[in-house]
Parts: C-alpha cells; sequence; structure tokens
C-alpha cells in the first residue's frame, strides 16, 4: 500500500490521495428519492426538470402537462414527461463481525481496516457533489447509525463513526439489516461492506431484498483477503476461527484444493445472490490499493 | 508354527508402533493462524476425512501387514516334522528327550541348523499334556538334564529348549542314555499305581562318528525309543581344520615344520588356504585336499625362543556348512636347549666307559683349537648332559631333563622306580642302556610300576648263565623307522662292521607290539627296543657299549643322536584339548607352588569364569590342572606372575567336522541291540520346502505395499 497522508478529521481519511479523485462523482444506475434538488435521476417526474418523453394524454392527467403545441400539430393529446434531477442519500453498511478482523500479509490491513479506509473516502467523494450521507455498522446486530444528513457537520460524524468501529465476535448481518430497514425512512443507496462470511446467506439477503423492493439502490462490496481465496503455504496450521467457531489443525496441501473450491462456491454464491436480488456487486480484493478500487467503481459509476 | 528367529517377533510388534511412533514425533507443529473462514477449511477437513478414511483404513492395514509380514520373515518360519505320539488313553507317560548339541548340530543347510530344526520338533514333545512327565537333556561332551528328574513344569522345559544353542562339543551319546536311564528308572508303575508310558526321545544329526556305537541296555525295558533325525537329506560339504603341531620337537634356534590338518568332507577336492598365526608371524599354507580325507599341510617356523607359542589356523575365504571348524587355536611349546639326565654309577672322569661314550654322543665337547667342528653340532644346539647319581635319583635332579638316560645305574630303589614310571607316564622319555643282569630287575620293576601303561615287546632277562654275549651283530634292522631310517641307503654298510657286546637275553612279550623291536642282534635277542609308556617313551638299547665297536663307529653319535631325537620327539603332539572334555594335564615340574599359579582365559564374551576354569593341585609330586570340562575354543593359560607356564588350546572336537550321518538301519538294526527303535527323519524335503515359507511371506509382504501403491494411486483419482 503506497503511503497515505491521514488528516485530522480521520486516520482513514487521506484527503491528498483524494484529491487524485476529485473530478469524478458517485452516479447511481437506478432513479431514486432525494430531500434536495441535485445530480441524480429522481423517482418524481416533472416540474422543472429535465425533458425525457412524450407519453399518450390518459384521461384524469394533469392538463398542466399537455404539450399543446403537439396537440395542435398532430391533432392528438400527448403529455411531457420531465426527469427530476435529486440529490443522493447513501447509507454505508460496515460489517464488523470478527471475520473482518482477518488481514493478511499480503493485504497489509484488515478487511474492516480496507473497509474503513473505502468508507471513508466514499464518504468523502459523496459529501464533496453536495450528496447525503449516512453510516450503520452491523455486527451482533445493529450498531451506531448516523442517518444521511445535509448538516453541515455530517460527514465528519459519520467519518469518526467509521474510525470507531470495532470487531465483534459475532454476526447478526441479517438482523442488524432489517433494523436498519426499519429505522429508514427514505430511499437511496446502501452501500455494504461487507466479507459476507455467514452462517445464512439467504436470510442477509432476504433482508437486502426489502431494501430493493423499495427500491433501493444496493451496491455490495464483498472484501476478500488473498488468504482467503488461497491458503498459506506452510506445512501445518492451527488454524483458528475468529467468531468463537473453534480450531482446527490441518496441512494446507491436503485441503487447499477442496477449500479453493468451497471459498469459489461461497462468493459466486454471494455474487449469484446478490445480482439475482437486483443488487450491483463487486468483488474486492483487499490486495488491491483502495483508491484504485474506489477509482474503478466511480468510473463505473459516473454517468 | 515355530520359528528360526522368535526374537523377530517382537522386534515386528514394535515395529509395527514404529510408524506411528514415527508419525507422532516428525508431525509438523502447527503454526497458529487465525482464519476468518474456518468454516472453509473445517468443511474441506470434514470432506476429506470422509473421502480418505478408507483410504487410510486400507492403507494403514497394508502397512501394518506388510510390517507384521516382514517380521514373519525375518523369524523365518519352520516347519517341523511328525507330531509325537500321543500317550495312551489313560496312560501317564515318563517322556525324556536327548537333544544333541553337539558342534555338528551347527552344521546349516540354506542358513538353518539342524539344531534349529530340532528345537521345534522338541518343543512339540514338550508341549502340555495332562498327567505327562517329561526331562530334557541337552547332550554334548556332558549330559546336562535341566532338571535331575522328570518333572510336569513342561513351561520350564521349553524355557531351557528355546535358550540352548549347540555347543563346541562332541556328543558323548552314551552318557547321556546313560543319564536318561537313571530319570527313566525313577518313575517306577509299580506299588499298584497307574501303568507308566516310557519314552526316550533322541534328536540328532545322527553323526556317523558320534554313533558308530552305543548301548541302550541301561533303559528300562518297557522303554519305547524314538530317534528322529534333523540332518539334511544329503550331508552338507565341510572343510576343517583338524590338527595343528609341530612335526617333531620344537627347540629354540632350529627349524621345524609345522603342520596342519585339513579335513575336506565333500564330494569333491577342493584347493584350500590356510592362514596360520604364530604369535606375531603370519604364514600362508596352500594345498589340494582330496575328499573325504585329511590331508597335511606344512609349512617351516624357526622359533626364536623357547617357551609357548599361540596362535591360530584359519581356513580362509572357505564357506561351509559349520564355520566354527574353520579356525582352530593352537598352543606350540617350544623348548631351550635340551639337557640330558645320564643316570650312572659310573665314573665321571673321561675314559673309555659306556655312559662316557654316551656323554660324548649326546653332548659333543666343543672342539679343540684347530680341530673341526662337528658338523651337526651347530652353535644353536647347546645340548647339556648333567650325570646323577642313581642313590640321588630325585624328582628335583630330574626337574630340568628332556630325556632321562640310564646307563649302569645298578639297582634302583623303589623310589626311583616309582619316580621314572611317574615321569615316563607324563611325557617324560627315557633311554635305558641296559648292559648289567640287574638292569633287567631294574627293567621288570619299571614295566611293573607301569602297568598297562607299558607293554615291552620284549622281556629282559639276565644273560643265562655260561652264556657270553659277544660279537652280536645286527641281524634286522627297521630301516624305515628312526634311527635307521636316516641312514637310507647308506645302512648296510654303516651297520655291517658293528659287533656287540653284554646286554641281556630277551624273550617276546605277547603283550607288546613286534614293531616296537628296532634291531634285532643275529641270536635273535633285542638290540633296540623303542615303546610308548604312557604320554612319554621309552627305549631299550640292550648292549655293553664298553665291549661293543659301536662307540667307535662313526655311526655311533648319529645313531644316539637320532634316537635320542625320537624320543623327545614322542611328546605331546599337540597341546590342545577337546572343548567339553575333562582335563587332567601335569604342569612342568619348574611350575612352583599351586597358590601362586593363575589360569587365564582367552579373551571373548564366550570366555569362562575363572572359578570355572579348574584347579591346579599337587598330586604326587606334581602339579595337577584339573579341569571338568573344558571351556569354548581358545587358549587357556596357567600362569606365574606375567609368564605362562602351560598353556592348553581348547578346540572343536576334530570328530564333529565329518558330517556324515549314519545308516539308519544300523541304528534300527544291529546298534539297537535287538530293542524296537523307531527312526524317523524329520528334514525330509517336504519339509525343507515348508522352510521356504520366508521366502512367501516376503512376497506377500512386497504385495502388501504393491497394494498400498495401488490404493494410493486408485483413491487419488
Amino acid at each position: 500500500m503506497p503511503a497515505t497522508v491521514t488528516s485530522d478529521r480521520s486516520r482513514f481519511l487521506d484527503l491528498r490521495a483524494l484529491a487524485a479523485l476529485a473530478h469524478m462523482r458517485f452516479a447511481t444506475r437506478h432513479q431514486i428519492d432525494g430531500s434536495y434538488s441535485g445530480r441524480h435521476r429522481s423517482r418524481q417526474q416533472g416540474g422543472a426538470a429535465e425533458f425525457v418523453d412524450y407519453r399518450e394524454y390518459s384521461a384524469g392527467e394533469d392538463l398542466r402537462r399537455l404539450d399543446w403545441k403537439v396537440l395542435a400539430r398532430t391533432g392528438r393529446p400527448y403529455v411531457r414527461l420531465y426527469q427530476d434531477e435529486t440529490n443522493l442519500l447513501c447509507t454505508l453498511v460496515i460489517d464488523a463481525s470478527g471475520s473482518m478482523r482477518f488481514g493478511s500479509r499480503r493485504a497489509g490491513m484488515s478487511k474492516l481496516e480496507y473497509a474503513q479506509h473505502l468508507a471513508t473516502a466514499l464518504s468523502q467523494v459523496i459529501t464533496r457533489q453536495q450528496d447525503q450521507v449516512g453510516v450503520a455498522v452491523v455486527s451482533d446486530g445493529l450498531g451506531e447509525t448516523i442517518p444521511p444528513g445535509g448538516a453541515p457537520g455530517q460527514v465528519l460524524r459519520v467519518q469518526e463513526a467509521i474510525e470507531r468501529v470495532e470487531t465483534k465476535p459475532a454476526t447478526r448481518l441479517a438482523e442488524a439489516l432489517r433494523d436498519l430497514f426499519g429505522r429508514v425512512q427514505r430511499r437511496g443507496v446502501l452501500m455494504v461492506f461487507s466479507d459476507f462470511l455467514v452462517a445464512d446467506l439467504q436470510a442477509v439477503f432476504a433482508s437486502l431484498r426489502l431494501f430493493r423492493h423499495r427500491r433501493w439502490e444496493v451496491v455490495l462490496l464483498h472484501l476478500i483477503d488473498p488468504d482467503e481465496e488461497r491458503l498459506p503455504e506452510g506445512r501445518a496450521y492451527r488454524f483458528e476461527g475468529l467468531e468463537n467457531d473453534g480450531r482446527v489443525d490441518a496441512s494446507p496441501a491436503e485441503i487447499r484444493r477442496l477449500y479453493e473450491e468451497r471459498f469459489a462456491a461461497h462468493v459466486a454464491a454471494v455474487r449469484d445472490l446478490g445480482l439475482s436480488a437486483g443488487c450491483d456487486y463487486r468483488r474486492v480484493s483487499t490486495a488491491t490499493p483502495y483508491l484504485q478500487v474506489l477509482g474503478g467503481f466511480l468510473v463505473e459509476r459516473s454517468g | 508354527m515355530n520359528f528360526l528367529h522368535p526374537w523377530a517377533l517382537a522386534v515386528g510388534a514394535a515395529a509395527l508402533c514404529l510408524p506411528l511412533l514415527v508419525h507422532w514425533l516428525t508431525r509438523p507443529r502447527p503454526v497458529r493462524l487465525p482464519l476468518s473462514t474456518i468454516r472453509f477449511v473445517l468443511e474441506a477437513v470434514q470432506q476429506r476425512r470422509a473421502r480418505h478414511r478408507l483410504r487410510d483404513f486400507i492403507i494403514l492395514l497394508l502397512r501394518a501387514g506388510a510390517v507384521a509380514l516382514l517380521a514373519w520373515a525375518f523369524a523365518r518360519p519352520l516347519g517341523a516334522g511328525k507330531p509325537p505320539q500321543a500317550p495312551g488313553a489313560g496312560a501317564e507317560t515318563a517322556r525324556v528327550l536327548i537333544l544333541d548339541q553337539s558342534q555338528s548340530t551347527a552344521a546349516a543347510v540354506r542358513g538353518i541348523s539342524a539344531f534349529e530344526r530340532a528345537r521345534p520338533i522338541a518343543a512339540r514333545y514338550l508341549s502340555g499334556n495332562s498327567g505327562a512327565r517329561a526331562g530334557l537333556i541337552l547332550a554334548g561332551a556332558r549330559p546336562r538334564a535341566v532338571f535331575g528328574r522328570l518333572s510336569s513344569n513342561l513351561p520350564a522345559l521349553r524355557d531351557e529348549l528355546a535358550a540352548a544353542q549347540p555347543r563346541p562339543e562332541r556328543l558323548n551319546l552314551q552318557a547321556a542314555i546313560n543319564r536318561a536311564a537313571e530319570m527313566l528308572g525313577g518313575e517306577g508303575g509299580g506299588d499298584g499305581g497307574a501303568a507308566v508310558r516310557r519314552e526316550l526321545i533322541i534328536l540328532s544329526d545322527f553323526q556317523r562318528t558320534d554313533w558308530s556305537t552305543f548301548d541302550l541296555s541301561p533303559l528300562p525295558k518297557d522303554t519305547v525309543v524314538r530317534l528322529e533325525s534333523v540332518a539334511p537329506a544329503q550331508a552338507p560339504a565341510n572343510l576343517a581344520v583338524l590338527r595343528v603341531s609341530a612335526a617333531g620337537r620344537l627347540v629354540e634356534g632350529r627349524e621345524a615344520r609345522v603342520e596342519v590338518d585339513v579335513g575336506n568332507y565333500s564330494p569333491a577336492a577342493r584347493q584350500v588356504q590356510v592362514d596360520l598365526t604364530i604369535g606375531d608371524g603370519t604364514y600362508r599354507l596352500e594345498g589340494l585336499c582330496p575328499p573325504n580325507v585329511a590331508t597335511t599341510l606344512s609349512t617351516s617356523f624357526n622359533p626364536q625362543a623357547a617357551g609357548w607359542q599361540f596362535g591360530s589356523a584359519r581356513l580362509a575365504g572357505v564357506e561351509d556348512a559349520l564355520p566354527a571348524d574353520d579356525v582352530r587355536p593352537f598352543v606350540l611349546g617350544v623348548r631351550g636347549a635340551t639337557t640330558y639326565a645320564l643316570v650312572t654309577r659310573e665314573d665321571p672322569r673321561p675314559h673309555a666307559s659306556s655312559s662316557h661314550f654316551l656323554e660324548r654322543a649326546l653332548a659333543p665337547a666343543p672342539g679343540a683349537p684347530g680341530q673341526a667342528q662337528v658338523a651337526w653340532a651347530s652353535p644353536a644346539r647347546r645340548e647339556r648332559v648333567q650325570r646323577v647319581d642313581p642313590k640321588a635319583l630325585d624328582k628335583d635332579a630330574l626337574a630340568g631333563a628332556d630325556l632321562v638316560v640310564l646307563d649302569h645305574p645298578g639297582k634302583l630303589s623303589t623310589e626311583s622306580i616309582g619316580l621314572l614310571a611317574a615321569l615316563a607316564r607324563r611325557g617324560r622319555a627315557i633311554l635305558y642302556v641296559a648292559a648289567e643282569p640287574v638292569d633287567a630287575t631294574n627293567l621288570k620293576l619299571l614295566a611293573d610300576a607301569a602297568g598297562s601303561d607299558l607293554k615291552l615287546p620284549v622281556n629282559f632277562l639276565p644273560p643265562r648263565p655260561g652264556r657270553v654275549r659277544r660279537g652280536l651283530f645286527l641281524a634286522e634292522v627297521a630301516k624305515d623307522q628312526l634311527p635307521f631310517r636316516e641312514f637310507g641307503e647308506a645302512l648296510p654298510a654303516a651297520i655291517g662292521p658293528l659287533r656287540f657286546g653284554g646286554g641281556l637275553d630277551t624273550e617276546r612279550n605277547p603283550a607288546g607290539l613286534l614293531d616296537d623291536v628296532q634291531a634285532t642282534y643275529g641270536d635273535r635277542t633285542a638290540c633296540l627296543v623303542t615303546t610308548a609308556w604312557g604320554a612319554g617313551s621309552l627305549a631299550v638299547l640292550n648292549a655293553e657299549l664298553a665291549e661293543s665297536n659301536l662307540p667307535a663307529s662313526p655311526v655311533f653319535v648319529p645313531l644316539v643322536n637320532e634316537l635320542a631325537g625320537r624320543l623327545l620327539g614322542r611328546g605331546p603332539a599337540e597341546h590342545s584339548v577337546a572343548s567339553g572334555d575333562r582335563v587332567d594335564a601335569y604342569l612342568p615340574p619348574d611350575a612352583g607352588e599351586p597358590s601362586k599359579l593363575t589360569i587365564v582365559a582367552p579373551p571373548g564374551a564366550a570366555a569362562p569364569k575363572v572359578a570355572d576354569l579348574g584347579t591346579v593341585s599337587e598330586e604326587g609330586g606334581f602339579l595337577l590342572w584339573h579341569w571338568a570340562a573344558a571351556g569354548p575354543p581358545g587358549v587357556y593359560q596357567v600362569k606365574r606372575g606375567d609368564a605362562t607356564v602351560f598353556a592348553l588350546a581348547s578346540t572343536v572336537p576334530p570328530s564333529e567336522a565329518d558330517l556324515a550321518r549314519i545308516d539308519p538301519s544300523l541304528l534300527e538294526g544291529r546298534l539297537a541291540g535287538g530293542r524296537q527303535v523307531h527312526f524317523t527323519q524329520a528334514a525330509s524335503a517336504d519339509s525343507e520346502a515348508r522352510d521356504d515359507t520366508w521366502a512367501w511371506v516376503l512376497a506377500a509382504c512386497v504385495g502388501c505395499l504393491l497394494l498400498e501403491v495401488v490404493a494410493l494411486l486408485a483413491f487419488r483419482t
């Protein structure tokens, strides 16, 4: 990882590095609800928003949207369709389960630290484009939660909350997401930073589908450490779980193939479940510098 | 199933634990590694376990099987002969088992000795049987009964059997039979007791030399005798060093020949090499040994110092059935200057007397200045003649004498007669010049004192009154024997002019050997008689030298010296004893006090303890080393301080080298003495085949290893 220059606000905030991404914006792929007018397409149509298309008039529609000129020319009533633009409400969900504490030498940092770096940078980018950002920490339940807001010190509070995140041994990601779903009022973007190492993936995605049903845009950032993909070399290890799930002695050479098959199946399951739920899935290796990942993500998202 | 090397089974059992132990000792020490995806590791481990549990079980079985089979093969499973006949119903059995543990039973064919073949058969005879009482006699030079009487403690007998090994001894079969007879005789069925079935089982290789004669008559009449042979079908080829000795007397500084007898008991002639080690010197003897005979190889040896020389003769490059007899230790006694004791009452001053002539002949005086040396009187010869007055004749006077010469001794006292008889019996040589009538009495007394040790071919008698013995000439001489053999073709010319006078009349003694008469006068009386006397010898020259022209003849000195040489050369050819045999050896007179003597065994693990080396005691004025049974092969020394005063080599009995077995028909017929004897051959062809079981077991072991590879390949896919 390159040397970073952290700010006083958060040890995970590297403003100099983020300066390279100053021209980039985070854009949504779906229409969203926002509090204020902004750069993002709103779920609301009409008003002074951007013209999109014509549609044949139906009885009962607002006559103010009727395009009289078209009616005069063609003799058929059409209404003008406008795409409203609003600001982004983004909630960063950080998984603080015990498994996120894992970090290999090759990665240089734990998955949680990686998520903290990435989330902090994203909060900075989102705030810079006049969007609102919030954070929710999930582990054995819904932890500290800061809803997206437009207050002047919002980003500061969010980044401080991100910095304070610590892991807890247990994982109840699905329940925590449901709790979060119950608390949020307005649609927006839910960005989940997690390794998805949970006992019941279906329950997690059932919770995520709740967001999707409410037209949230859900972005899954699947954090994977290199040593999780491929067991380290060595004769024998005593593997110890990070979430009170015991220990086991094994020789990596003997189980490497089976392990990799199972881990690949897990990654594929997360991806398939996410895509089938309409989520945006992105696999993130913690061996890749987070700025590179963030840059790629924003390029892909820039509209 | 019995095994040649049962200890290999214990090693195998330990080896079964070895893979686990090695695995435990070499298992990798795991490095602690926290891992978020441990559940995938757990699943992988569990899946692997489920997948490979069968494989691991099969591999473990195959490996353990391979190790067990390997141990089994090393243990050499043996087939055995027929099972022992079960005793009659309701009858008690008294069974004595004689197990031949003589050296010949160590002869191995295809790596298995006859003794090892006999062991499982013997164990079967000693297997459990209610009411059975058994005894085990391990038969070598002496019978060694495990218990003094029959015992029902069969496990103890089997333990002794398992620990028994062949001994470097001959088989004293009769002693073992007598011992068995004592044990079986003590098992009476009288007093209304139940009938006792007596059995004598002899397990042996039935070596011809040990079984040429035996007597079963000491056994109770109703004893069932079963002879079970464990000899291979064909007598295995064997070479052996049978004897190592000096040809004649070894004298310091005088070159002599050392002879080695090599026995070739094989159907073909063999070119053999013998490495002979004497002290620090090594000699290589080579020769062709015809089959089934002993061949004498010899080499010259020049002893530089008097004393005891030890060494060994070893057959080089020989692989035969019995390696134990391929090497033989030996002891050679090298004498210093010869000392003669001249017992005479004649005047010692030089004059024409019989004793003077003898003295000068035995120890020539140094040549006067300007006078030529006698050709045979080499500087190395420092013979010394010590005159002894017959009245002062005692042990001390004769202590250092190699040859006692009696000439005109007059009437010998009884003590003198006893002393001379004792000396001769212990190996001393005596030359008696019979010139006076009283000598006939002395010789008669000597013959009486010697008893059966001395069988003179003639009896010496005083000349008949009125008969004058004069002008006698030699009519017959043993020209092929010493001392006359040395004259060769010149013998007739040499002895023709000789005329003798004096001496004694003689008459033929039927108890003696006529061949011991070396020369006869024209009147048919004996001139020269040489005969064995115990371990020594006696020569009688029947003549009055003063009345003969022999001293003036040029043949006199060589004749006397050759005669003395013959007598001195009759000493013990080989200072050896067969291992296990009784030792009664007289020590040299100058050995000293018994309390200052120690007996030293040869170095080696098999050497007996000092307490088992016998004792030295004084007997009849001489020191006697008594040893109940000679120890394992090697040189045993009697020492006074650091000096060796006597040495004896214990050797493998030469008779054990010939591995030919006796014809079984002789055992059941003539030698059985009319007794019903059952002879069985345990080492039959099929049992030889069964002895190859180890090869099949080894093949099965290899099969297990191959199956393991196949299993590994199969489960890998």
